[in-house]
């Protein structure tokens, strides 16, 4: 099987402070993930702020190069390519991001968006042509093109913008699509609407996707797999339904309890320990990461770092019960 | 019957535009009993912020008061001098804001803010140690005592929020009114905090008004739930009856719209998007995005009223 995009032992160290006294932080930690090219699936990549989900978004798009490790996609390192060869790269590979306002230029009309794609990569022949592929575009995810080519970013809705979003990637259909927290901006009775488009545009074009979120419960409706992350390393990793109903690692555990269920009868049992993540990211941490929040934590915890090691088929954990 | 710590009375707080003013809440009413958490539910610019802080009258021009009475422990909250309310918020009544970033002082290390809201309102609970009062407040919400030393740009979000959480209950009032106090937080830390607001309610009888967007969260902690849709209060129930038989069809929509892990596929929606303040629909509010809508909603509004003890709602079907 060919990997179409995959991530090598991936590390990115950011530095911290001044010239006397720096300091450096690892973002994200030897991560490995990849997506083969005949096998189109969801999987999701999940933690919490500071989790590492951002950068690993960044360093896969292109947008900042990895310190150690390589991205390769179709079996070549991203940083070992050609201009002309970016193109194509861009091509396959598109991203949405959280804030649909932020990515929208406030003076570009949500014609020239859709225009720009058509253009750079000659997906039309004709003037007519690429407004029909973009009223088409826009019909996919639900808009109506006469209602929308000729307004501004700012005379539409958050979740029509997102929309918009949506209908570039129609547009381009590209072989994978990285979607950065798409609804959480989004209010909670329209998010249904946006993860639909999502889901439709994966399966009716055989993308695969990278969903990049916090948010579990609305994740887990549209994915098949998911990669658990916590201060930039992965804890557990495989298929989303087995982890949620039998999650293994201690933080995944208390995670998944953690997540609300809308039902008044089922509350949370139980405390957890909270404690001041920020001083723990500075420390360099020898052990487990998770380590002084661990209700199981044992001496070996603080002392080596668990290796990700596989439990059975496709179910990966990092802890030292499983070693 | 006992008079409510907290009622509201036909409450109107409006925005002044150059057209139409914005009715951003329109005729509120309800009630906060001692030692019960109610929470506040509804979408995104549907009044909820601008209910929480016109409360203690935080609010500011453009805003106003249009109408209405809020009673505090049966005083008139809006007919007290600026210097009485001074003396009922935080002491009695505490404000916990949604912005954690910006509601703390960036130049006065958290002692000194703590100890100045001690001084001002003269509360004498703490002994003769403040500086050890403040570190048990801290440690309430599961920070450590040296924070109490340092600048709020040196804390991470969950931390700020902890420290207004805990700020909020450092003057012992018996109501607290927390406007979306985890929503910027990670599930965990948001449990945490969740859990310490309720412990701390438990220990010390006071009330809680928790404004939120996420219901699920809420079912976590309330007593009872009151839905707001555009600038309207439409249901409140207690929180099993309302989870077991909501009455209004917003309701409904809210609830369902709630993904979860009991089943692997993505939630209904509702359809549409909340309306524009400056001009609501006529009748019902919610008439325009309503499944169950009938003739009568469209021109005529629904009362709201208690249908059965204990369970208020605005619709046409119920009356």
């Amino acid at each position: 099987m060919v990997a179409i995009l995959e991530a090598k032992n991936m590390t990115k160290v950011f530095p911290l402070g001044g010239l006397m006294h720096k300091k450096y932080v690892t973002a994200v930690e030897n991560f490995s993930f990849q997506i083969q090219e005949d096998d189109r699936k969801v999987i999701t990549l999940a933690g919490e702020s500071g989790s590492g989900k951002t950068t690993i978004v960044n360093v896969l798009l292109g947008f900042i190069k990895p310190t150690y490790g390589e991205v390769l996609f179709q079996g070549k390192n991203i940083w070992k390519r050609k201009r002309s060869e970016w193109r194509s790269y861009r091509k396959e590979v598109q991203a949405i991001f959280q804030d649909p306002y932020e990515t929208l230029n406030p003076f570009h009309k949500i014609n020239h968006v859709l225009m720009q794609p058509i253009k750079n990569f000659k997906l039309a022949k004709s003037k007519s042509e690429a407004v029909k592929l973009a009223s088409e575009a826009l019909y996919s995810v639900g808009l109506d093109a006469n209602d929308v080519l000729d307004k501004y970013p700012h005379q539409l809705s958050g979740g029509q913008r997102q929309r918009v979003m949506l209908a570039r990637v129609f547009l381009i259909q590209p072989k994978i699509m990285l979607a950065d927290e798409p609804v959480s901006m989004i209010d909670v009775s329209l998010r249904a609407d946006i993860l639909k488009i999502v889901q439709k545009l994966q399966k009716e074009n055989n993308m695969s996707c990278l969903y990049i979120t916090h948010d579990l419960s609305n994740a887990y409706c549209i994915s098949d797999e998911i990669i658990i992350l916590y201060l930039g390393s992965v804890m557990e990793q495989g298929d989303f339904e087995s982890i949620v109903k039998n999650p293994e690692h201690p933080y995944v555990k208390t995670l998944i309890q953690s997540i609300s269920i809308p039902n008044p009868r089922a509350r949370w049992k139980g405390k957890v320990r909270l404690q001041d993540i920020e001083i723990a990211r500075l420390e360099t941490i020898v052990g487990c990461k998770f380590c002084n929040r661990c209700l199981e934590a044992m001496p070996i915890c603080g002392q080596k770092r668990p290796p990700l090691i596989e439990l059975e088929k496709d179910r990966k954990v990092a802890c030292h019960l499983y070693v | 019957m006992e008079t409510p710590l907290l009622e509201v009375q036909d409450l109107k707080i409006y925005y002044k535009t150059f057209g139409a003013p914005v009715r951003a809440v329109d005729g509120v009413s309800f009630t906060v009993r001692k030692k019960e958490t109610l929470g506040l539910a509804g979408e995104s610019a549907c009044g909820k912020s601008t209910l929480a802080m016109g409360l203690l009258k935080l609010i500011e021009p453009p805003a106003y008061i249009a109408g209405g009475k809020v009673l505090f422990r049966g005083n008139d909250l809006f007919s007290m001098s600026d210097e009485e309310l001074r003396k009922i918020r935080w002491r009695h009544v505490a404000f916990s804001p949604q912005s954690s970033m910006n509601a703390l002082n960036p130049v006065m290390k958290i002692y000194e803010q703590f100890s100045d809201a001690m001084q001002d309102h003269r509360f004498k609970n703490q002994g003769k140690n403040p500086q050890g009062y403040v570190s048990t407040l801290l440690k309430n919400v599961a920070l450590a005592p040296r924070i109490s030393k340092q600048y709020a740009c040196e804390l991470s979000g969950g931390m700020r929020q902890r420290v207004i959480i805990s700020m909020g209950m450092a003057l012992r009032p018996e109501l607290i009114i927390a406007d979306e106090p985890t929503s910027s937080l990670d599930v965990v830390v948001q449990r945490g905090v969740l859990e310490m607001l309720t412990e701390l309610k438990e220990e010390h009888a006071t009330s809680i008004l928790l404004v939120s967007h996420d219901i699920a969260t809420l079912f976590e902690v309330i007593d009872r739930l009151a839905i707001i849709y555009a600038g309207k209060i439409v249901e409140i129930q207690g929180v099993f009856d309302i989870y077991d038989e909501p009455l209004h069809p917003y309701t409904q929509g809210l609830i369902v719209s709630v993904p979860t892990f009991e089943r692997k596929e993505i939630p209904r929606s509702i359809p549409g998007l909340p309306p524009d303040l400056r001009d609501p629909p006529i009748g019902c509010r919610f008439h325009t995005r309503c499944p169950k809508v009938m003739e009568i909603c469209k021109h005529k509004e629904p009362e709201f009223k208690e249908i059965e003890p204990e369970k208020f709602v605005a619709c046409h079907i119920y009356l």
